[in-house]
């Protein structure tokens, strides 16, 4: 038996990879750049566009993205074609990475194509350099950048580039002040580039496959085991130090925004001075004091100019520490799946996990409690209605495989809608506003410091009895059928008849000699009653607003934040694993005629 | 002298020996025992019923009379319709400026039920009960709305009609595949066994190369070529692609092993457990909450469609036909009518398609009833969820859906879910007759 366990854990362990590998190329499908939606979501600065702007930005793009672990190849090793370069991934953009691909696709030469990419990304440096007085051409440049970062079709980029190109020389034409000639010369090469791409279009590369290892290092493994070993505990000092560092420079903050606005106040003032004393109507008397307070004012400035400049190397000082241990802090991204680290939402930045426990706590109880409620009804019922057949009761036994067969058939998100607007409201009847619409349970009871843990129960269970119902018939009908016609084959074996024939009691016959072994078959159907449940319980959990796994799940895809979609799905597939493995184990214990 | 017959003789030998077998036809004693339950043939007609709203559902529920004078000329908008979906026509323009059910008719025949799915009958909107004051000063032609209407004035019965035909639909295209990936992978584990599929080393080996090279050149080097068709919607033409790559690999692989088997060290025979593995798919894709599954899926697409559900659902739910199809083949290929076959040195295919699988079909049609009831199923509580249909697309599910905007519009909850449950328990009535009619224990 021992070893029968050990393989059903055997196939365990593979089923769990080929689930976990689905589901990581499925969130690999997904569009949309994940760095972008969790940096959109955080950040608030306004963009200048100015280099240090653009640079901080990538700066801040490839932060995020090393914290996501994003920056990593996707998976242990790549099937692609020889076109393709083995560093792809380190093109930090998703759609950067995809423009890339997209013209190696078209065209055949990684080089070219990685020419034509820098030189853009070159001019987009330059344009930040534009003074602002040349605000139309800098947006028409810039804008066109951006979308040439998106294009890959022939006549997109060729419709840009001529036009691109015609602007900037009318511009160089009648200004030579400016630096757009540099750009208008950077724009012709670009040309070049993108020229030379299609000139030397060959794609026989793109028919040679070839297989690129990238190690451990990558996203899939990070994802599920997470990047540092489990056996090593990460030294978090430097972490707490870093932290209270940004709240000191945090605080440092408003004290030299005082200071920089007092600045430019006393600089206003003086302004105004000075405008008053060059001012000829003035007479000299005034002049004369208005000089006093100008020189006055000039020492104030000085003196908070100082003291500014002190926060100020304070800041810096406070900046170049946290730099420091920045560099010997360990980065990691993710203690991994199986560590039950399943990643940061999109929506809120925050620990899937922490999410996901309360709703897991919900989806557990109520499929339990609905799969023990189903098994503890529909064993006796099986029995007994075939108990019915065989003794010719025939109305009892129609009529019971009737109801069971509708019940089998009726859709249980139908049976949850009705039961929602019939029995939770009271649009039809006063009498008939029985329970909560919605929600496990009411917060104010929950919260209330004078009710009682049986207050908190009850109220759970008045709310919980409609969800619980909708999710325990289907599976009761299904089992009592099944557990009927077990019976059934049982009650017409032979040593059935035997047992007859040796004068046993009716109760004694069933419940002693056919019980035990019609039950197994029952038994294995947990494995197929299981998986059925919760899927079932994800409508029932949205119709009633319970937040359990289901309806988690549902939100998160709505708000396409599929941090959250995939780690649910891939906890609902665990937990029906388990309960197949649970079944199976339990059935080799309980049934001695099988054989290992 | 067996090597005398010809082809024909051969077939009438090994049907004759299929026939001794069977005094009676096979499908005839099946036929009389399912006629023999009430339910079912119950279920098979109502099943007839809903194959017809769903063939006929545009001359039943449309706001396009069947038949129509206008100004001295003949119309039959209804039919005129499929040929302006073809592109072969165009609308008359005294059409397209006014309103169906606002047109001066001279005379005309309405369907009974005068609203298409999408049809916004405004002065009814905001949830009319089918008993309650509907009112019809605007637009004369207008029925009654005999179920009721919705927030936006649509009529509910018309979309139970439209919608049997997309429930319908997803039942048999996602049956198809299921049976096609089912009858194949089901029949060559059943036949062969673990012991039976003996292949030379380079077959093995060139068409685990095809296979390695369908997904290069499939998936891979034309990647973004199928990524782009299936984001424009033409999930037939990249299927249709893909499969084209898979049948021309294979081809070339097969023929390449014809000259190279000569040399014997790749000649050898390898055994292949071929039913080990299927099973083991089973019990991997059994054991996955795949309705779950099917959700996450679903809900990554861009663009979602009907069609992809059909796919998906083709493509999960094949497992139980794959089950029967072994187990009758397992039974099938001890008969001594194949050991006929196989002893006039029949290829292994002609023995599969042409003599055991046509004998193994009959307990594949109780799978594909329950197959399509769980699939129509599958689809109501998707687009019950609003995952993975188009908002636009009414089906049972997003009417069902529409209900829990507003608990007081009983018959938003009380007729959608009938009509699924009404087509479920059909097809499961009709699984559940020919299993008892198939069950030769239960055969008197």
């Amino acid at each position: 038996m021992f070893q029968y366990i050990i393989k059903r854990i055997l196939i365990f362990i593979p089923t769990f990879f080929i689930i976990s590998l689905l589901i990581f190329g499925l969130s690999k499908l997904t569009s949309g750049d994940p760095v972008l939606v969790i940096i959109k979501g955080a950040s608030q600065t306004g963009d200048t566009g100015q280099r240090a702007d653009l640079a901080k930005g990538e700066q801040a793009y490839a932060e995020k993205a090393a914290e996501l672990g994003l920056d990593k190849p996707a998976f242990y090793f790549a099937l692609t074609s020889m076109a393709y370069p083995k560093d792809l991934y380190q093109i930090q953009k998703a759609n950067h990475r995809q423009l890339i691909s997209r013209l190696i696709d078209q065209y055949g030469s990684a080089e070219l194509a990685l020419a034509y990419y820098h030189q853009l990304k070159e001019i987009q440096y330059s344009i930040s350099d534009i003074p602002t007085d040349y605000y139309t051409i800098r947006v028409q440049l810039s804008s066109n950048v951006n979308d040439l970062y998106l294009d890959y079709d022939h006549n997109g980029i060729h419709y840009k580039l001529n036009e691109v190109a015609t602007a900037l020389q009318e511009a160089t034409q009648q200004d030579t002040s400016n630096n757009l000639d540099i750009i208008y010369q950077q724009w012709q090469v670009l040309t070049q580039h993108y020229n030379a791409l299609r000139a030397n279009t060959n794609k026989t590369a793109l028919y040679i496959p070839q297989l690129h290892f990238y190690g451990l290092g990558n996203q899939y493994h990070t994802w599920m085991f997470g990047d540092y070993p489990w056996w090593r505990t990460v030294d978090s000092t430097n972490h707490l130090r870093i932290e209270e560092l940004s709240e000191q420079i945090k605080a440092l903050r408003p004290a030299e925004r005082v200071k920089s606005r007092s600045i430019s106040t006393l600089k206003g003032k003086n302004y105004r001075l000075q405008k008053q004393i060059e001012n000829p109507e003035t007479n000299s008397t005034t002049v004369d004091s208005l000089q006093l307070q100008l020189v006055s004012n000039n020492t104030e400035i000085e003196a908070i100019q100082l003291q500014k400049a002190k926060i100020s190397e304070e800041i810096a000082l406070l900046f170049e520490e946290q730099r420091e241990r920045a560099k010997n802090i360990e980065h990691y991204t993710s203690k991994g799946f199986l560590r039950g680290d399943f990643g940061i939402s999109y929506t809120d930045g925050q620990k899937v996990s922490s999410r996901i426990t309360h709703a897991m706590y919900w989806t557990i109880i109520m499929n339990l409690v609905a799969i023990l409620l189903a098994y503890l009804i529909s064993i006796p019922l099986g029995v007994n209605s075939a108990k019915w057949k065989l003794k010719g009761r025939k109305k009892v036994d129609n009529f019971t495989t009737t109801l069971l067969f509708l019940l089998y058939s009726l859709p249980n998100f139908w049976i949850g809608t009705l039961l929602v607007m019939f029995f939770t409201t009271a649009e039809y009847a006063e009498w008939m506003d029985l329970f909560p619409t919605s929600g496990a349970q009411d917060l104010d009871i929950r919260d209330d410091p004078n009710s009682t843990a049986w207050d908190v129960f009850w109220n759970t269970v008045h709310h919980l009895i409609l969800p619980i119902f909708c999710i325990t018939y289907g599976s009761l009908a299904y089992l009592s059928r099944q557990m009927r016609g077990s019976m059934l084959g049982v009650l017409r074996q032979d040593y059935i008849r035997t047992a007859r024939a040796k004068g046993l009691s009716e109760r004694k016959v069933v419940w002693k000699h056919a019980f035990r072994n019609s039950l197994f078959p029952i038994i294995t159907l947990f494995s197929s009653v299981f998986p059925r449940t919760l899927s079932g319980a994800i409508a029932i959990e949205v119709i009633f607003a319970i937040h359990g796994m289901g309806f988690e799940l549902l939100h998160a895809i709505g708000l396409r934040d599929w941090p959250v979609v995939f780690a649910i799905v891939m906890l609902i597939s665990i937990l029906a694993m388990i309960g197949n493995l649970v079944a199976d184990i339990l059935y080799a214990v309980v049934d001695p005629r099988i054989k290992y | 002298m067996f090597f005398n017959f010809n082809k024909k003789k051969q077939d009438k030998v090994v049907g004759a020996m299929e026939q001794s077998h069977q005094h009676e036809s096979y499908g005839a004693i099946v036929r009389k025992q399912f006629y023999k339950n009430r339910l079912a043939v119950w279920a098979l007609r109502v099943f007839y019923l809903i194959l017809f709203v769903a063939v006929f559902g545009d001359f039943i529920a449309n706001e396009r009379p069947i038949y129509c004078q206008i100004d001295g000329e003949t119309y039959f908008p209804v039919c005129h319709q499929y040929l302006v979906d073809l592109g072969v026509t165009n609308w008359d323009s005294k059409f397209i400026s006014k309103k169906w059910l606002e047109q001066d008719y001279e005379s005309a025949i309405f369907p009974p039920i005068t609203y298409s799915p999408h049809t916004q009958d405004r002065p009814n909107a905001k949830f009319i009960s089918p008993f309650g004051e509907q009112t019809f000063d605007k637009n004369p032609n207008g029925g009654w709305h005999y179920l009721g209407t919705e927030r936006l004035g649509l009529d509910i019965a018309s979309g139970l009609i439209h919608g049997t035909r997309t429930a319908m639909l997803v039942g048999i295209v996602a049956m198809s595949i299921a049976i096609l990936i089912g009858l194949f992978l089901g029949a060559l584990s059943g036949y062969f066994g673990d012991t039976r599929m003996r292949i030379s080393r380079i077959r093995l080996l060139l068409n685990s190369l095809s296979v390695f090279l369908l997904l290069f050149y499939a998936f891979i080097v034309n990647g973004y070529v199928i990524g782009d068709w299936i984001a424009e919607g033409h999930l037939l033409l990249a299927i249709a692609y893909i499969l084209v790559w898979w049948v021309g690999l294979f081809i070339a692989a097969n023929l390449l092993t014809i000259p190279l088997k000569l040399i014997p060290v790749l000649s050898k025979k390898v055994t292949i457990p071929l039913d080990l593995l299927v099973m083991r798919l089973i019990e991997v894709l059994n054991s996955i909450p795949l309705l779950v599954l099917i959700l996450a899926i679903v809900s990554i697409i861009e663009k979602p469609s009907v069609l992809f559900v059909m796919v998906i659902l083709g493509l999960v739910s094949w497992t139980g036909i794959a089950k029967f199809i072994r187990s009758e083949l397992l039974r099938i290929r001890r008969l001594e009518y194949i050991e006929a076959a196989q002893a006039f040195g029949y290829s292994e295919f002609r023995i599969i398609v042409k003599h055991a699988l046509p004998n193994a079909l009959a307990p594949v049609l109780i799978a594909i009833a329950f197959g399509i009831a769980s699939a129509i199923l599958i689809e109501a509580y998707l687009s019950f969820l609003g995952v993975g249909v188009p908002d636009d697309q009414i089906t049972w599910g997003s009417l069902l859906n529409m209900a829990r905007e507003k608990p007081s519009a009983w018959w938003l909850a009380v007729f959608p879910g009938t009509a699924i449950f009404v087509t479920v328990t059909v097809f499961n009535l009709i699984g559940e007759g020919l299993t008892e009619a198939l069950d030769p224990k239960l055969r008197n």
